[in-house]
């Protein structure tokens, strides 16, 4: 019995690793080689020199590093309010605040951009405000330099570290911090002796993950920062497309990866990384006994500072929709008057027509790869012994990991003299590599939840084990598959970076001619297309939520 | 004489509810300095909410609080100088034993070498001197539970409550660390509120006794008195065990087990027949289960004194004093 199932969940693991080795690991690996020149035998490390000697390469490799830093800061002190917010609030209110939360992560980047630009800009909404209370009489620039950058990056960053320090944060006994009054201690004493300290662990969680991410970035400092903003990942874009220098390329693409690995193994060895999407905590033990605090001055100011962070989070996805109802071809707010012309302009236009129909091509693809394929790995390495099972989840998470430049940039490379890039299925097969961890996890994490009693009751009444996962398994886990198959989508229908390199003007998906758009000057029909994406990203979000809200109430669990 | 009277904690008619629930009935006690006093009462019936109302954790809903005749209802937690041992002990788990000991000083910003002094003469005191660098999960439980004990007493607190301290602790393991409790109340003389739901060990603890149900009290007083004078069925059942007997002539009685004599054969008024339905040997003392008028009755003696030649199913008089028995 026992020695049956492990060679099954040999085989169920199998395409997984077959897809992420070749499509994933090889190309990646093709590429980065090219950085030691043509010879294998004789390596060489003029382009490394080159990058060490070469002042503006270690410019920008410094720029990378310090804004990385930067963002992880602000990501960190911003949290805090609204992780307290979130512990001190209702359950539905929560529930709402950690939709707050996802929203910008799961929000195009395009998207994002877009908004933070009609807001920031030199004649945005923030500055009209700013020019109207009388407090400045010029505009500031908030964009296309440094701030830009940072705002743009901790906007979407900072969810990775709500949920580990909440998580740690509703994990102290509550008791404890009566225990530390009891002995004397005022609020702040309390603040600075109890609750840093024992959410440390999870502030580092977050932030190793942040800082891991954050060098990697592409898209928004491409368009929210200047050019002294430049980072790693467009250095090595503009040595692709501009100067063509694919060695000087690769080399930096192994810096770059070699300083994520470094950080990604450091995370995987103190925290793991499938605990990081589930919000999942213990609570604390005398939750029973927190009683409700009387509104004290420090408590107002946390609320207040929660709910600018709030603010922060969801003005940029809110304002989307008032300004795609603008009539003027300007982008104006509050609008002078309503109209849907450039939600028509949308669907009346081939261009963006065609470019729904690639991406929708690619999601369609995607979908049908990652999730059986996802689906079928977390089942087999579900059933594995613990040290082969964390060797194989380390590989099949790499790919949410590893900078997508690198991947997109490699992947161009090793398909593109086989003619196969420049279609939109090409891209969905693509697009899989990145989607397929999130399904494995959100399948992983719904069959850690899944009584394995069941299991062998349906053993003992009978049945084999193909029938128990029929019959038995795979229906308790449908909400993990369903998500998966939300984040897959997802992933595919966001992705710029991928599509830059993999497709041309007729296979290009609607994110790519939105980027395109949105360097140059936004044009509305951008925004009406925000507006519709986010749209499908909420209803999405709400599909998700019914799925996992029926199951909470299954008795089962 | 005056002079103990000063420490006192006044409560008085301190109500306090949850929703619906009246965790809290009317509830006026005194406690004087020095006194070891056990709140008793099953599961649910407002101990630990008595306490934290003491600490400064809830707000009473009416009723005052004094100590020394200062009212403490406004007083805010960390300025009420009452130690506390909270159940799963509550240690902080970032900081060693002797960090820990020494934050309610360091609260009260003394200098390093007084705390210092203080922290090694509490460690002294728990005998936990050795373990003043580990960490609390590095700690037995009892250990544990001795270093929450002195974190508590190191800021020598006007006041010392323990919120069921024992609880977590095996049988044996308990019965050492009542002892150290007790030794301790007396070395420090503190005034100590202790709740427990055993009362074998609130008997043995304490100096007084208050016995709480459904958020009233339902009696307090010394341990004797609890036991020989129970207000009622409730209070005789939940010290010790207790027999209620309706006799031939139809008179109640209630009288403890411990307060028969087995004969043979009838001799006086004061005596009951019953058949033995059981007899359980529990080493120095035996239990006799027996059935009289359809009424199990449970009466204990010492092993030695019972004839040996007894046994099930033989029908036997239970004699008792009048003097033992107990008036409801
Ligand atoms: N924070 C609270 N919220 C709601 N009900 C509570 C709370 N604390 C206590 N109670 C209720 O008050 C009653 C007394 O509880 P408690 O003081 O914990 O009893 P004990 O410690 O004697 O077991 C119980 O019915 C309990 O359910
Ligand atoms: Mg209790």
């Amino acid at each position: 019995m026992y020695i049956k199932t492990s060679k099954w969940s040999w085989l169920a693991v199998t395409p997984m690793m077959i897809f992420l080795l070749g499509i994933f690991v090889w190309p990646v690996f093709s590429f980065l080689m090219l950085s030691f020149g043509d010879s294998l035998s004789a390596p060489s490390f003029v382009h490394y020199q080159k990058i060490i000697t070469t002042p503006i390469y270690r410019q920008i490799i410094f720029n990378t590093f310090n804004i990385a830093l930067l963002v992880t800061i602000f990501s960190v002190i911003f949290s805090y309010p609204i992780v307290y917010l979130l512990a001190n609030v209702s359950k539905r209110m929560r529930k709402f605040l950690f939709i707050l939360v996802l929203l910008p992560f799961w929000t195009s980047a395009l998207v994002r951009t877009t908004a933070w630009i009609v807001i920031l800009q030199r004649k945005g909404i923030l500055n009209e405000m700013l020019l109207f209370t009388g407090i400045f009489n010029e505009p500031i620039s908030f964009i296309y330099n440094f701030s830009g950058v940072l705002i743009g990056m901790t906007h979407v960053l900072m969810p990775f570290v709500i949920f580990p320090l909440y998580a740690a944060y509703k994990n102290i006994d509550y008791s404890l911090i009566e225990a530390a009054e009891s002995l004397g201690s005022k609020s702040y004493q309390t603040v600075k002796r109890l609750i840093i300290p024992l959410t440390m662990p999870g502030v580092i969680a977050g932030s190793i993950i942040v800082f891991m991410s954050a060098i990697g970035y592409y898209i928004t400092p491409a368009l929210m920062g200047g050019p002294k903003q430049t980072m790693i990942a467009m250095l090595i874009e503009n040595n692709i497309n501009r100067t063509l220098n694919w060695e000087l390329a690769a080399a930096l693409s192994s810096v770059l990866l070699f300083s994520t690995l470094i950080l990604f193994i450091i995370f995987q060895k103190y925290f793991g990384f499938d605990n990081l999407l589930s919000s999942n905590s213990q609570k604390g033990s005398s939750q029973f006994y927190k009683r409700k605090e009387k509104f004290s001055p420090s408590k107002i100011t946390m609320y207040f500072l929660g709910g600018l962070v709030c603010v922060f989070l969801i003005a940029p996805i809110v304002i989307v929709f008032p300004m795609s109802l603008s009539a003027s071809p300007f982008l104006e707010f509050p609008p002078q008057e309503y109209s849907l012309r450039w939600y028509e302009s949308f669907f009346s236009d081939n261009r963006w027509l065609r470019g729904l129909w690639n991406s929708l091509i690619a999601a369609a693809v995607t979908i049908a790869i990652s999730l059986p394929i996802g689906t079928l790995a977390a089942v087999g390495v579900n059933e594995m012994k613990r040290k082969t099972r964390l060797w194989l989840e380390t590989l099949f998470i790499l790919p949410m990991v590893i900078p997508v430049i690198i991947f997109a940039i490699s992947l161009f490379y090793f398909i593109a003299p086989l003619r196969l890039n420049n279609s939109a299925v090409t891209l969905g097969i693509a697009h899989s590599v990145l989607a397929m961890p999130f399904v494995f996890l959100t399948v992983s994490a719904s069959l850690k939840n899944f009584n394995k009693n069941l299991e062998l009751a349906a053993y003992s009444l009978g049945a084999s084990w193909k029938t128990m996962f029929w019959r038995i398994m795979l229906p308790s886990i449908t909400p993990g598959i369903i998500a998966g198959a939300i984040f897959a989508f997802i992933q595919s229908f966001d992705d710029v970076i991928l599509a830059l390199f993999l497709t041309n003007i007729k296979s290009r998906t609607l994110p790519r001619i939105m980027f395109e758009g949105v360097a140059h000057e936004i044009d509305p029909t951008i925004v009406a297309i925000s507006g519709l994406l986010i749209t499908l990203t909420v209803l999405l979000f709400a599909i998700n939520a019914l799925f996992a809200s029926e199951r909470e109430n299954d008795p089962n669990i | 004489m005056t002079q103990t009277f000063k420490n006192t904690l006044t409560i008085k008619n301190l109500e306090k509810s949850f929703n619906d629930v009246m965790a809290l009935n009317d509830i006026s006690l005194e406690v004087q300095e020095g006194e070891f006093c056990s709140l008793l009462g099953a599961s649910g019936s407002g101990k630990t909410t008595l306490l934290r109302v003491i600490a400064g954790f809830e707000s009473p809903d009416k009723g005052s609080l004094e100590i020394n005749g200062r009212n403490l209802n406004s007083l805010p937690i960390a300025n009420r100088n009452i130690g506390m041992v909270f159940q799963n002990y509550a240690l902080f788990p970032h900081m060693s034993v002797r960090e820990n000991v020494a934050f309610g000083l360091e609260m009260q910003k003394l200098k390093k070498i007084d705390i210092n002094t203080r922290v090694n003469e509490a460690l002294k005191l728990v005998d936990l001197r050795n373990e003043a660098t580990r960490f609390p999960n590095q700690l037995s439980g009892g250990q544990q539970q001795r270093v929450a004990l002195a974190r508590a007493i190191v800021i020598k607190p006007s006041l010392l409550l323990m919120d069921e301290p024992l609880g977590a602790l095996d049988k044996n393991l308990r019965k050492e660390m009542q002892a150290q409790i007790k030794e301790l109340h007396k070395n420090i003389n503190a005034t100590i509120i202790y709740v427990t739901h055993d009362q074998e060990e609130a008997m043995y603890l304490s100096d007084r006794i208050v016995l709480l149900d459904q958020g009233k009290i339902i009696q307090s007083g010394t341990c004797k008195e609890l036991y020989s004078s129970p207000k009622n069925r409730m209070v005789a059942n939940f010290l010790g065990e207790c027999n209620f007997i309706k006799l031939e002539d139809g008179r109640n009685i209630t009288i403890r087990p411990e307060s028969f004599a087995v004969l043979d054969r009838k001799t006086s008024e004061n005596g009951i027949e019953v058949t033995i339905k059981d007899l359980v040997f529990l080493g120095s003392y035996t239990k006799l289960i027996g059935s009289y008028n359809q009424q199990e009755i449970t009466a204990t003696f010492r092993s030695s004194d019972l004839n040996p030649n007894i046994r099930k199913l033989d029908k036997v008089h239970l004699i008792f004093n009048k003097e033992c028995l107990i008036n409801l």
